[in-house]
This record gives C-alpha cells, structure tokens and sequence, in this order.
C-alpha cells in the first residue's frame, strides 16, 4: 500500500469515529489502581507497558492505567502508541490516527497536531500515517528528544509499547521508560518465553497478571485454601 | 495435587474421553459378541495317563499335570486340526456365512472369542480358524485332585458339544497312541532279550549234552566237576531265560491292557452336555465395564500427568512469585469478554 492510500484510509477510519473516552471494565481498572500504587502512584513520571508475546492485554492495561492516573490522582496523561506491528491502541477509541510519531520524526508536524485528545485529561500520540515506517520512526524517537518534548506539558506518560518477542525495538524502548509493566496472560504465555522477554530487558519489570481464573469449583477452593 | 485438580477441571474433557472411550469399548465387545452357549465335561483320571512337557512340580496334582498335558495338545496345529474334522467344527466353520454389514467389522475388531472373524473362514485358513476358536474357547482347569473340567463355548448348542466330544475323543486317542508306543517298545526290548537268550540256553544246553556224551559212565559223571559247572551255567541261562519269558508275558499283557476299555486311565464321568440354554451376559458385562473402566482411569492419569507437566504457563499470582522471582504488582480476574 502506498503512503498516500494509507493516508487516505486512515483519514476515512479517523472520520467516521468520533472520539470516545475509553471504557475499561471495573475488575481491570481496580487491578490497574492497585498496580498504580505499586509503581509510584502519583510520583510516576513514564510508565512502558508491554508484554511477552502479543495478545496478553497490554493495550487495554495501558489505557487502563491511563484512566486511573487520571481519576485516581488527577493527572494529565499522554498515552502514546509504540506497537508499530499493531497498533490499535487509537482505533480501540476512536482516536484520530493521523498525523502521529512518524510526521513528527519527519518533520511533517508539530507536537501539537500529534497530541489527539482522547477523554477529560487523558490525550493520545498514534504511530502516523504510514505503519510502515513505523519502525524507522522509533529509531529516530530512540536518537531524539522528541519523547522529553511531547511529554512536557503532561504529568505522566504510558507508552503501549510492542511486544518483547519479536520486536527488535521494544527493550530499546522499554529502557527510555522510568518503570516497565510487563503484562502476562495468565495459562496462556510459557514460562520459557516469559524468562526470554525479560531477560531481553535492562531492568527488571514489574508483572501483572492478566485473566487469572482458577478452574476448581468453590467448594475445593475451599478445602485447598485456593 | 491442586496443579493436578487445576489440570483436570481445565481439560475436563480431554480427560474424560478415554475412560468414557474405553467404557463403551468394553461394553461393546460383549455386547456385539454372538450368544455363546458352554459345554462341559469331567474326566476322571486312575493313574498316570500322560507326562506333560512342562517338569511338574512336587505340589502339582494329577489334575493338574494333565490340564496342563490338554492345554499343550491345544497349542498345536495338528491336534485342533484333528478335533475340528472328528468333531464337525471345521464343516461348520466353513459352511456358516460369514458375518456382514456395518457392525461386522466392529464385531471382528472387538470378538474376543473369535468367532466372528472364524465364521465362513476359506478352505485355506480352515485350520488356523479351527486353532483360534478352540484356544479362545476351550477352557480347562482342575477340579479336585483327579478330575479336570473342561468347557467349551460355542454359538450353537450342539457344536458346542460336539466340538468337546471330538476334543476328549482325541486327547484320550493321544493318550492311547502315546501308551501304546510305549508298551510296544517294552515288548520289542524284551522279545529281543528272550531271543538273544534263548540262543544262549540252547549253547549252554548244548555243550552239557556234548561233554556228557565224552564220558564213560554215569558214575563219573556225577563226580566230574567240569559237567557240574556247564550244568550249573545251563541253569542259570534257563532261568534267566524263563524270567525274560515272565518279564515278555507282563509286558504283552500290559499292551492289551492298552486296548480295553479304560485302559488309558481316563474315565469320562460327566459326558459333554447338550446346554439348554446360552451363557448370561451380565458377569461378563460387569467384568470388562471394570477392567475399561481401570484401563480408562489409567490412561486418564497418564494425561493428566502429561498435561501438567506439559503446562508452563502461570496460572496464578504464587506462580509468578515462585517461578519468575518478579515482583508482581497485580491480578486482572478473567473476565467473560475478552481483552482486546
């Protein structure tokens, strides 16, 4: 697909969506409050969610733990898109998904016309117009002081970053984050996988598990103290 | 235990399909087997009617030794060959049609007493049918010190019966032929030894008449040591020669002894029956609905066992504690839509 078909596509989807606040399940949003807690609540200046494999839920616990920043503590949050393989983080939300990170890095627009506000207090940075060059993109965000610059004016940025497995800029990118969230699925990600993602990693996560569901009946539960 | 339980709840299914599998297995292998109907006879055995093959221990009863004899004749081609033509079992394996439609399949797979698969054999496989029936069926066991019990299972009455008449028919020829070689062996030696010895009697005879004739008058020859001692070595080939007699005469009548009846120490006290009424299922159902149902339950750990061990993923907050050594900030419950 051509740049300027990618454009035009984008432009479509951006225009029949009208921007809604994100609505995130109540079990979700009070994990993502007692997480927040856990790394800094208030104090938290940059937060990079990610996971091992992709599908375990990162994008929903990133804009969940952009709800409870914002609700919890009433700060202004910037959430940015960084998973160029796919990047659903706006489309979920019917942000607008153009212009973002990749015209900013080329030049092609401001900060201000890359920040599209999402709820009250809560705005989003997509990847741009062409996921294609995406990847070259967040090279030239890793050499730059674009991420200082964008984050200025917000109290705490959440980065939607890709997934470890498979991406050769996610634990580049995980490292310009002040604390990392790694999200697990639970009965899902293999131990071995798991161990491989954080190993690729400078510092060592924290861990949220997602979709934890024990298969035993309540009366078991309760005679194994489960 | 409770990763065990965890397993089994979360594969509910995929475990439960073996014992369930194995259940109807086993209930269709009776189910699907033709109505057998059993005959049973007894025989009674007075002396030593046959070594068996296998060295018989000090605590093996006579019973048992020939049980053990009978089993040994049923492992072999030539002797089930034999019952199957004396008793008609061959004919009826032959001329019975063999079974079809969509079940005969499943009855061939699951017939475990081999009828199914026998019934209409060609003239080729005849006896290897004829070997496969009467080993699935034939069952002998003893019953009490001297007596053995034999039985055998068939889907008609009267094949049944007739197939066991043929068997204790031919076993009892067996023994005969057995016995019969053997006392003819006993005679062959001895009529050899009576021969050779009658050859020796009529030397010795010959050289006392001889030498008597050598001398002049009676009077000397009663003092004449040389006649006494050939006298006393025509005695002794004589009466060797008349215990040999003695010893041909005992072993011909053992021989004929052989050919009367009851001379091959069996005796047939209950006779094959006529059964009236064919074998009830539900011992046989509720005996292999058990063993499917273990074998089932085995297999069941074995996956169980298997799928726990094959399982890495974390299912809960102990695991990311115990198996990563991260620090774990929090747990999102599995909601019923899931998380994009």
């Amino acid at each position: 697909m051509t740049p300027q078909a990618e454009l035009q596509l984008l432009e479509g989807r951006s225009a029949a969506r009208p921007p809604r606040a994100p609505a995130i399940a109540g079990p979700i949003l009070e994990a993502c409050s007692a997480a927040a807690l856990q790394l800094g609540g208030p104090t938290l200046k940059s937060l990079g969610v990610t996971s091992t494999i992709r599908g375990e839920g990162k994008t929903i616990v990133a804009t969940g733990m952009a709800v409870v920043q914002r609700k919890d503590f009433g700060r202004k949050v910037l959430l940015l898109e960084l998973d160029v393989d796919h990047p659903d983080l706006a489309l979920q939300h019917g942000a607008d998904l153009w212009p973002g990170l990749s015209e900013l890095v080329m030049g092609e627009a401001t900060i201000e016309q890359v920040i599209h506000p999402l709820a009250d207090g809560i705005a989003v940075v997509t990847i741009g117009a062409a996921p294609s060059a995406g990847p070259r993109a967040l090279i030239e965000l890793l050499r730059s002081s674009v991420l200082q610059d964008i984050g200025r004016d917000y109290d705490v940025l959440i980065g939607d970053l890709p997934a470890l497995l498979g991406s050769n800029v996610g634990p580049l990118l995980a490292e310009t984050f002040q604390r990392v969230l790694l999200v697990v699925r639970a009965g899902v990600t293999p131990l071995g996988r798991i161990q491989e993602a954080t190993a690729s990693l400078a510092s060592e996560p924290a861990v949220l598990l997602n979709g934890v569901s024990s298969p035993l009946p309540r009366w078991i539960r309760q005679i194994t103290g489960g | 235990m409770v990763r065990y339980l965890e397993t089994f709840y979360r594969h509910r299914l995929l475990v439960l399909t073996p014992v369930l599998l194995a259940v109807v297995f086993g209930v269709a292998l009776v189910l699907l087997r033709p109505s057998l109907y059993q005959s049973s006879a007894k025989i009674w055995l007075n002396g030593p009617a046959m070594e068996s093959g296998v060295p018989a221990s000090s605590s093996q009863t006579q019973a048992e030794q020939q049980a053990a004899v009978i089993r040994e004749f049923l492992s072999t081609r030539a002797f089930t060959a034999e019952v199957g033509v004396r008793s008609g079992l061959a004919d009826y394996l032959s001329q019975a049609s063999p079974q079809s439609g969509p079940l005969s399949g499943l009855r061939s797979l699951v017939g475990a007493s081999g009828w199914s698969a026998a019934l209409g054999a060609s003239h080729n496989r005849l006896d290897d049918a004829v070997y496969d029936v009467l080993n699935r069926n034939v069952k002998v066991t003893a019953d009490g010190p001297q007596i053995v019990a034999i039985s055998f299972d068939a889907p008609s009455a009267r094949v049944a019966q007739s197939t066991l008449r043929g068997l204790i028919d031919q076993y009892t020829d067996e023994v005969l032929k057995v016995r019969r070689a053997q006392s003819q062996a006993v005679v062959d030696f001895f009529q050899q030894q009576v021969t050779e010895q009658a050859k020796t009697l009529a030397a010795a005879d010959a050289r006392v008449a001889q030498y008597a004739a050598t001398l002049r008058s009676s009077k000397t020859a009663a003092t004449d040591l040389t006649l006494v001692a050939l006298q006393r070595a025509d005695d002794l080939a004589r009466q060797r020669y008349e215990g040999l007699l003695l010893e041909l005469d005992q072993a011909k009548l053992d021989q004929s002894a052989q050919t009367q009846a009851g001379g091959t120490g069996i005796r047939l006290i209950d006779p094959p029956n006529l059964p009236a009424a064919h074998l009830g299922r539900t011992s046989a159902l509720l005996r292999t609905g058990l063993a499917s149902l273990a074998a089932g339950l085995l297999i069941m750990l074995f996956s169980l066992l298997a799928l726990t061990a094959a399982d890495t993923s974390l299912h809960n907050p102990d695991d990311v504690r115990r198996a990563l050594g991260l620090r774990l900030v929090g747990a999102i419950p599995r909601l019923r839509q899931a998380n994009p």
